[in-house]
């Protein structure tokens, strides 16, 4: 996430494993010696002053007097809510996810979404996109919901038998 | 009768490729590389 909001501010990723998040989970552990403890407490104090100004953190109480009085031009109530702020950040893709997203959009399987056989499928394939997009990890057969969607991507099944029982009477019919 | 099954495509070989290299790289908690980190 830091990665993303100041880039380079927790340094290289081996980097950062070796000089702090080994210790701190050294640390952690019940085994661990008093030194190993200090050490690890004095760490994670070092990366919190680090992240703090990227971090604002605000009580319900502060919300009412202050950024009200700043968006809305007065206090709110207990019962109001504030303005909605978006902030929109775009992120570039990685080379795994760009590659991804090429072969599910170039899959034998969107064909049947742009013959009108969709339903399901397509809200299923989006949803799948999504995923994808946020951490191509949910994508894997550990982390997915969806494995019968994924064995239709990868060809081990057809998209008839992905489909629920009454979709399949709904298909013959026509 | 059992309908016979269509060979894999490109895209689908290359997609499960992808995939298989993935649960590789989960296997090994390698998730850091599958996101942007410099």
């Amino acid at each position: 996430m830091f990665e993303t909001v100041q880039r380079g501010l927790l340094g290289k990723k081996e980097d950062f494993d070796y000089y702090y998040a080994s210790p701190i989970e050294a640390g952690l552990l019940n085994e661990a010696t008093p030194k190993e403890r200090e050490r690890s407490e004095q760490l994670s104090q070092k990366i919190r002053a680090m992240y703090e100004n990227n971090f604002l953190r605000r009580t319900k109480e502060q919300i009412l007097k202050q950024v009200s009085a700043e968006t809305v031009g007065r206090q709110l109530t207990q019962n109001e809510l504030p303005l909605k702020t978006d902030l929109v950040v775009w992120l570039p893709l990685n080379e795994v996810q760009r590659r991804l997203e090429n072969q599910i959009l170039m899959n034998d399987c969107i064909k049947s979404l742009r013959t009108n056989q969709g339903g399901v499928l397509a809200f299923s394939m989006l949803n799948m996109l999504k995923k994808m997009y946020l951490h191509p990890c949910l994508l894997t057969k550990s982390y997915s919901d969806n494995k019968r969607l994924l064995d239709l991507l990868c060809g081990n099944s057809t998209d008839e038998e992905l489909l629920e029982p009454e979709e399949k009477v709904t298909r013959s019919k026509k | 009768m059992l309908k016979e099954k269509e060979p894999r495509s490109k895209a689908q070989q290359e997609f499960m490729n992808t995939i298989q290299e993935i649960e590789g790289m989960v296997e090994r908690k390698e998730f850091y590389e599958l996101i942007a980190w410099s």
